[in-house]
């Protein structure tokens, strides 16, 4: 057998055993539904999402408008399409840009130590203590709400919790036999790090951008809610902020739709992290 | 005398000064959190939009005075100077002026605080009686169905946004079956002494503290599951069991008892979430605590009240967490040593 085969026959018997899960099959449909609401949005909406008096205010859902219209006659049903894009392009960017940024540090200092080590470990127990909101808050009220800050913030403080946990990893990584007799060998650092270390905190970095993925949509989606959101963009926070005013009205459909796709979304990410976390650990599940 | 042997002598004295020790450690630990979170808050106070010395005086007002004033707040020293400044007056309680409420912002967040207290306390209370219940019944059916109905059940508690919820629960019992008010923390239109006061505080208080338990209890019954089903497989429960003891006294006298411990730590990190979710519980609620000060303070842009949220929110954070961990050590000592 080859060096290369094994890992790729590895990661198909993952993925089988992954999809054997009913539910973490579901979960992976509705996110790969959304997912692909979010790229057709402009087709399969019926309205431009700001676009008022798309309909009567406050109509309860019927054919026209699915899912009723707002208190400015605009189409819930399409700023829940166009709301996919917000929510599922910061969480993406966010998972992307905080595991890159976290794998790299993570791998040096893990492998490193010193003084890179030390700082990092200084400023995770910050974030550690401190909940992101707190900070999202403070740092997006400053600078301003655009969904660009909202998207800064959240990698800026979502990294460091990545690079501990890689740099954990690498810690037990670090000292296991094929490691040291790459050394042996004569291999160099940075060889050893995309060779061999690298392949074996990748799992880990699946489920923990899977997790952070859930928690930016959540944060996004908070900020909106709380007024720092984007008001130039249509997103499903900004519609449950908007929502709360006629709260106490018999309009129902204008939260309990955008809030559903959030809570279904943020739900079934994380429900497929935990259906890889057990396929990675199995030993976890029988506990 | 080393720590450890004063652990082994277990004299008084010696286990006393051996918590001192660890306490201070703890503290000390906390300095380089706590001393980035006053910079966080120096830099964003000197951020904030708006000349505060402007703000004071009125936009028309003489040089002459505007200098003054900038000498009189040393805001015309150099910056590490001013830092020193800022922190001598937050250890003075002076956390800023609110232009918005022509208030000390110090005054404002004691008017405040007793609600967010009374909200996220409850919130505790519920979490821990229910989430602890949730997950002794999880174990004792563990891998069978009640376990995996609860695990989907804490997956989704955890999952719901938690200022959606409090739509929901607002729209559902406060509006529609109109058992709850929809919001704020006492009913003025009828005022009430004694007991009823109280009656109609719980009232008021009851969909917000369910708003927020509700979320913890899924966190707390998930972790604590996950703690319990791990004591479950060490030797003195095999031991336990094996000497015949019945199935509840070994859930009750080992896996509970050895679930305290953790359990306490996981309620002193999580405290940290249930200030956040408060923040959304107190506006969709208009409960009148600092969660709500904050939103009112985010839409009138009152800078020097963010800064102060932030900055409290984050000591008493720090606090907590130390606090915690040197409870934990004295119900467990051996953590003291590592």
């Amino acid at each position: 057998m080859s060096a290369e085969a094994a890992p790729r026959s590895r990661r198909a018997e993952l993925a089988r055993a992954f999809l054997r899960n009913p539910v973490s099959v579901i979960a992976l449909a509705w996110t790969l539904a959304i997912g692909l609401a979010a790229l057709a949005a402009p087709l399969l909406s019926p309205h431009p999402p700001l676009l008022t008096n798309a309909g009567p205010p406050f109509l309860a859902p019927a054919a026209a408008h699915p899912m009723g219209t707002d208190d400015l006659g605009r189409d819930i049903f399409s700023g829940v399409l166009h709301g996919a894009r917000v929510s599922l392009g910061v969480g993406i960017a966010a998972a992307l840009g905080s595991s890159v940024i976290g794998l790299l540090v993570g791998l040096v200092a893990g492998y490193r130590g010193g003084l890179l080590d030390n700082l990092l470990m200084r400023v995770t127990e910050v974030f550690l203590v401190i909940p992101m909101v707190f900070l999202a808050i403070l740092f997006v009220a400053f600078l301003g709400s655009s969904v660009w800050n909202v998207l800064l913030v959240i990698v800026l403080l979502s990294w460091p919790a990545t690079a501990r946990l890689v740099r954990g990893q690498v810690l037990s990584v670090r000292e296991r036999d094929y490691v040291k007799a790459a050394r042996l060998v004569g291999e160099g650092d940075g060889f050893i790090m995309v060779h061999e270390v690298l392949p074996n905190v990748l799992a880990p970095i699946v489920v923990n951008a899977s997790i952070q993925m859930a928690h930016a949509i959540v944060v996004e989606a908070g900020l909106s809610f709380l007024g720092l959101g984007d008001q130039t963009l249509t997103s499903w926070g900004v519609m449950l902020y908007r929502s709360q005013r006629f709260l106490l009205q018999d309009a129902w459909w204008t939260f309990v739709f955008p809030g559903m796709a959030l809570f279904l979304t943020v739900l079934a990410l994380n429900v497929i992290a935990d259906g890889l976390n057990n396929v990675i650990n199995p030993r976890t599940r029988h506990r | 005398m080393d720590p450890g042997a004063a652990a082994l002598s277990g004299t008084p004295v010696g286990r006393g000064a051996e918590l001192g020790g660890f306490a201070l450690r703890r503290l000390g630990s906390a300095v380089p959190t706590v001393f980035m979170v006053l910079l966080l808050g120096f830099v964003a106070t000197r951020l904030a939009p708006g000349d505060p010395v402007l703000m004071m005086a009125g936009d028309h007002a003489p040089p002459e005075l505007l200098a003054e004033l900038r000498t009189r707040f040393g805001l015309d020293r150099p910056l590490p100077e001013q830092f020193l400044l800022y922190l001598l007056g937050i250890a003075a309680g002076d956390l800023g002026f609110s232009f918005a409420q022509q208030q000390p912002v110090i005054e404002l967040v004691a008017e405040r605080m007793p609600a967010t207290l009374l909200l996220i306390g409850a919130s505790i209370v519920l979490a821990l009686v229910f989430g602890v219940a949730l997950a002794l019944l999880a174990v004792a059916f563990l891998n069978r169905v009640p376990d995996t109905l609860l695990s989907a059940l804490s997956m989704i508690g955890y999952s719901v946004p938690v200022f959606w919820l409090a739509q929901l629960l607002i729209f559902v019992f406060a509006v529609k079956l109109d058992l709850f008010p929809t919001g704020g923390m006492h009913n003025f239109r009828a005022p009430s002494e004694g007991i009823e006061r109280l009656l109609d505080l719980l009232h008021h208080l009851a969909l917000p503290a369910l708003n927020l338990g509700l979320i913890y209890t899924a966190l707390i019954a998930r972790l604590t599951r996950a703690e319990m089903a791990e004591i479950l497989t060490q030797d003195h429960v095999l031991t336990a069991r094996s000497k015949g003891l019945s199935a509840t006294a070994v859930l009750f006298r080992h896996v509970l008892r050895n679930a305290l411990g953790p359990l306490l730590t996981m309620t002193g990190v999580l405290v940290g979430t249930l200030f956040a979710g408060a923040i959304f519980t107190e506006t969709v609620f208009s409960w009148p605590g600092l969660g709500r000060l904050l939103y009112d303070a985010l839409f009138a842009r009152d800078y020097p009240v963010i800064v102060a949220m932030f900055l409290l929110t984050s000591l008493a954070l720090v606090a907590t967490n130390a606090v915690v961990d040197i409870l934990y050590s004295v119900v467990d000592p051996r953590i003291r040593v590592r």
